[in-house]
């Protein structure tokens, strides 16, 4: 499925959604804009583009909430955010506030590409066993100790790459036409609601397919090995899976 | 003679009914345990070694304290000391019906797996290797048909053996992985676990609960520095796992029944039984899913009314005759006062209660049928976003439903709803859905009032009205007094499956013995206060000599034999209305009439409606008791007759909404107390329906009389 490209407003948008949730557990657009200084009515359109887009669940006098192509999308957001600013201040040494700025204008616009092979930086030298690299004055990063590394590369891979299947699939259950299976990727459901849908069978690497939806749209109802579940859109929404 | 305790425990739709029904036929009783809410079946079974005593639990899916049911099965395997477990298994699912396997083995307790439904599975392309599944589960496997009673000796002889013999442990321990194991191990040592815990449950059973986020576990755990410590632990496995322990837990448990399937089952085909798709294909349909639910509600009514007629004749003719014997054989002039008790209070009170018993039995096994089918799981799912809509959950509807037939099961099968929340929001507006004790109540004034083609639909808009009152208040209770998330809509539907026969009669029964042990103790004793307020105090001697004389005058007059009878019965009924009207019943309803004139209503409506704050259904035995006084002048006159003569149609659309609306009878009242812990809430139900009532039949009324009604 091809990435959509969201502008930068509406990743920042995302991103303050994410972190509000995060916080606070329940959105509502008069904290969004006060955390980012902007008008309610502006809040309202934003709010309404992000839904279009489904990123978020939004409908006046509802709570807001992120589906889960909207968190994966917030959270990779932050990560670009996050790596970027670990890369000003730890590689390069770079002051914490310009670095943070700094890395808010960045994490719009920088590739993929890019910040993936920064990400696999910072962790080959935070990593590295013998901490034998050194930040040497006029020529940046050096290491010192050019034996006896093999582990840290070994162990720098797996870290790197373990985000990766959750970031492989942006698909929900909803995304699934009906009579059609997937397996299930992740599960981005509140507590209890998941331990529910775990003791169902509903779990990592489960092969579910799309029963039927009720006649009104909602809920959902879903075949998991013999049985059939009923669930509502809303937490369907939240279950991750690829198409098997 | 020893006495062993058996628990049926299973996942939902399991067959643990018909497993229970075929073990312990109809010698089975609803136990009754102080403090739990949920029905336990009790049976037995009697043989000259043994006295097994075997006890239905709720239907749950993991031991996970998230539904009451859950908690209560745990706390009853644990509290009420069983012997042995029997752990109904479908093999269809059995997978998923495992994972509970594996939680129950952590109690410590002898237990037998039965595959149910083998039958089924094996023509389906399963095939179970029984004996290594046995070994591997370290615990007796038995195939059984519960519908068909196949396997039943094979469970009773496992049981006998397993509370016999000396049982030793062998559970498997499951591994869950390093990152658990460890801190399981460090919390071993330094946990704090008060005895009354410890001697119930070994600690790492408990760990386990803990590290899985069990509430109920949480709260008997919260002593002294457990809960920083627990704490730190979960933060160390999610660091490590980068996934909370819970579900690091139930992925351990997941891995390790996937082996255990593999190793022991067989499944060529997975494919569900076919029939169930096609079926849904019509029933859960988009576009013809909702008329057929709405079709099959009214076809319900329609069948109720029409099958049960010709039996409510029957039995109201029975009693015509055992009053007019009693009437002829019974001398006015030795004992009046037990005369009149027998004929107006016993009799006419029970006999108008007893009347609407086909309609009972007949609503009572068509819900036991929707349930037995697997039909109701669909309705909660066509209805789930209506339902969301108003504040609830599309299970909510399953109550409601139950509620047709009478309010207290109703308020009791709120229990499968997981949030408090939502129970108490269903309990309160449970009642505005029309039981059956009010359907004599239509089933009297319709007929009476309005043309045999509109009854059908009469009787149907009072229900709707019922229904969306329901609706409406459920949601303003929701957004006022019980603020709060919903909890989410997560249901099983099952496969639908052809009841058996026995199963649903055992249902019917159940349910309506409950009514009928109402009718014989409740509103026996209701219908004698009430005949009592009715004559007493009787009328002073002073003014029955007054009617006497003009008697007298009457005899003595010089007129027509025929007027004279007529005018003599017409000094009769003055001095029994004038008696009523002296009564305590009387005073009330005449006490309250002011009030109630606004709605159109009489003291006579007054004083039924004193009868059905008691239970609903005596609102008709005291509306005959009322005009029996009539019954000298009026003598060939139905009940139904007298009241159209003193009623419009207006007024009895009001009575009925009166009815349908105000407050549920006394039984409702404790049961409401009873499952919400509260006398609180049982308090709210009545002023608010009370109030409600009164404020609706007096907008009808008076919007009515102003159309000219």
């Amino acid at each position: 499925m091809k990435e959509e490209h969201l502008t930068q407003s509406l990743e920042d948008y995302l991103e303050a959604i994410y972190m509000i949730i995060k916080d606070k557990k329940v959105v509502k657009p008069k904290d969004i804009s006060l955390m980012l200084n902007v008008s309610q009515a502006s809040v309202t359109g934003a709010l309404r583009s992000l839904a279009v887009k489904k990123l978020i669940l939004y409908s006046p006098y509802e709570p807001i909430e992120l589906t889960s192509i909207g968190l994966r999308k917030a959270r990779e957001i932050l990560r670009r955010h996050e790596l970027l600013r670990t890369f000003f201040t730890k590689v390069l040494l770079i002051d914490h506030q310009i670095a943070d700025e700094t890395a808010c204008k960045m994490e719009h616009v920088i590739p993929k590409v890019i910040l993936e092979r920064l990400a696999k930086y910072i962790e080959y030298i935070e990593n590295c066993e013998n901490k034998s690299f050194e930040w040497i004055e006029k020529s940046g990063y050096k290491c010192i100790d050019r034996e006896g590394c093999e582990e840290c590369s070994m162990g720098l891979d797996n870290t790197v790459t373990k985000d990766s299947d959750a970031c492989e699939s942006s698909l929900s259950l909803l995304d699934i036409p009906v009579g059609k299976s997937c397996r299930v990727v992740e599960l981005n459901l509140d507590g209890s609601t998941q331990k529910r849908l775990v003791d169902m069978g509903i779990i990592k690497d489960a092969i579910v397919s799309v029963e039927r939806y009720a006649p009104l749209g909602d809920p959902i109802e879903i075949k998991i090995n013999n049985s059939c579940i009923a669930l509502r859109i809303k937490d369907a929404g939240k279950i991750s899976v690829v198409l098997a | 003679m020893k006495d062993i305790r058996v628990a049926l425990v299973g996942n939902p739709n399991a067959g643990k009914s018909t497993i229970f029904n075929s073990l312990t036929g109809a010698k089975q009783k609803i136990a009754n345990y102080p403090g739990v809410t949920v029905d336990i079946k009790e049976g037995g079974i009697r043989n000259k070694d043994f006295n097994i005593v075997i006890y239905d639990l709720p239907g749950i899916y993991s031991l996970f304290s998230q539904s009451e049911e859950e908690v209560i099965a745990r706390d009853f395997i644990v509290t009420e000391k069983i012997d042995v477990i029997l752990n109904v298994i479908d093999v269809s699912n059995i997978d998923r019906n495992l994972n509970l396997t594996l939680q129950l083995m952590d109690l410590n307790i002898p237990m037998v797996a039965i595959l149910n439904m083998s039958d089924i599975a094996e023509s389906n392309g399963y095939s179970i290797d029984y004996q290594k599944l046995s070994s591997m589960l370290a615990m007796p496997v038995v195939k059984a048909v519960g519908s068909k009673g196949i396997g039943s000796q094979n469970i009773v002889a496992e049981i006998e053996r397993l509370a016999n013999g000396e049982w030793v442990n062998n559970y498997p321990r499951i591994d869950y992985g390093k990152d658990i194991e460890t801190e399981i191990e460090s919390m071993c040592d330094k946990l704090v676990v008060p005895a009354e815990i410890g001697n119930k449950y070994s600690k790492r059973y408990i760990i386990v609960k803990l590290l899985e986020d069990d509430e109920s576990m949480h709260e008997m755990m919260y002593v002294g520095k457990n809960i920083d410590l627990l704490n730190r632990s979960k933060d160390k496995i999610h660091s490590l796992t980068g996934d909370d322990s819970a579900i690091v837990i139930s992925y351990a448990r997941h891995g390790y029944i996937t082996g255990i399937v593999r190793e022991s089952v067989d499944k060529r085909v997975i494919d569900r039984i076919n029939v169930s798709d096609k079926l849904d294909k019509v029933l859960a349909n988009r576009v013809i899913g909702l008329p057929i639910f709405f079709g099959l509600m009214y076809l319900l009514f329609q069948m109720v009314f029409t099958v049960g007629g010709p039996f409510m004749e029957w039995i109201e003719a029975g009693f015509g005759i055992l009053s007019e014997a009693v009437h002829t054989n019974w001398n006015p002039e030795t004992l009046p006062l037990l005369r009149s008790l027998l004929i107006d209070g016993v009799i006419g009170g029970v006999g108008g209660v007893i009347v609407f018993l086909p309609n009972i039995i007949l609503l009572f096994f068509a819900i036991a049928l929707l349930e037995g089918t697997g039909y109701m799981a669909r309705v909660a799912f066509i209805m789930d976003k209506i339902m969301n809509k108003f504040g609830l959950q599309g299970k909510s509807i399953i109550p409601m439903l139950v509620g047709f037939g009478c309010t207290v099961p109703a308020i009791m099968a709120t229990r499968t709803l997981d949030s408090r929340r939502d129970r108490l929001i269903t309990m309160m507006v449970a009642p505005l859905v029309s039981c059956g004790a009010r359907l004599p109540i239509y089933a009297l004034i319709i007929p009476a009032f309005f043309a045999e083609d509109i009854q059908a639909a009469m009787l149907f808009l009072i229900y709707i009205i019922g229904i969306v009152l329901a609706i409406i208040f459920s949601k303003i209770l929701g957004l006022t007094i019980f603020k709060g998330e919903a909890r989410t809509f997560i249901m099983e539907m099952p496969p639908y499956r052809m009841p058996t026969l026995k199963g649903l009669l055992i249902h019917t029964w159940d349910r309506s013995y409950m009514y009928l042990r109402k009718a014989g103790t409740m509103i026996l004793a209701v219908s004698i206060v009430i005949w009592a307020m009715m004559t007493f105090p009787a009328l002073p001697v002073a003014e029955v000599e007054k009617y006497e004389a003009e008697r007298t005058v009457v005899v003595a007059s010089n007129i027509l034999d025929e007027e004279k009878e007529s005018l003599i019965l017409d000094i009769d009924n003055k001095e029994l209305e004038a008696g009523l009207v002296h009564s305590v019943a009387g005073r009330i309803g005449k006490a309250i009439e002011p009030p109630l004139s606004l709605l159109g209503f009489d003291w006579k409506i007054g004083v039924a409606l004193i009868g059905a704050f008691a239970a609903k259904e005596v609102f008709v035995a005291q509306l005959g008791i009322v005009y029996s006084i009539g019954e000298a002048t009026e003598e060939n006159q139905t009940l139904r007759e007298k009241l159209a003569y003193n009623y419009s149609p207006l007024v009895a659309l009001c009575i009925m909404l009166f009815a349908l609306i105000s407050t549920p009878c006394v039984a409702t009242m404790v049961v409401t107390a009873k499952e919400s812990g509260s006398w609180k809430y049982a308090a709210l139900q009545l002023v608010g329906l009370t109030s409600l009532a009164y404020i609706i039949s007096l907008i009808v009324y008076q919007v009515g009389t102003f159309l000219g009604y």
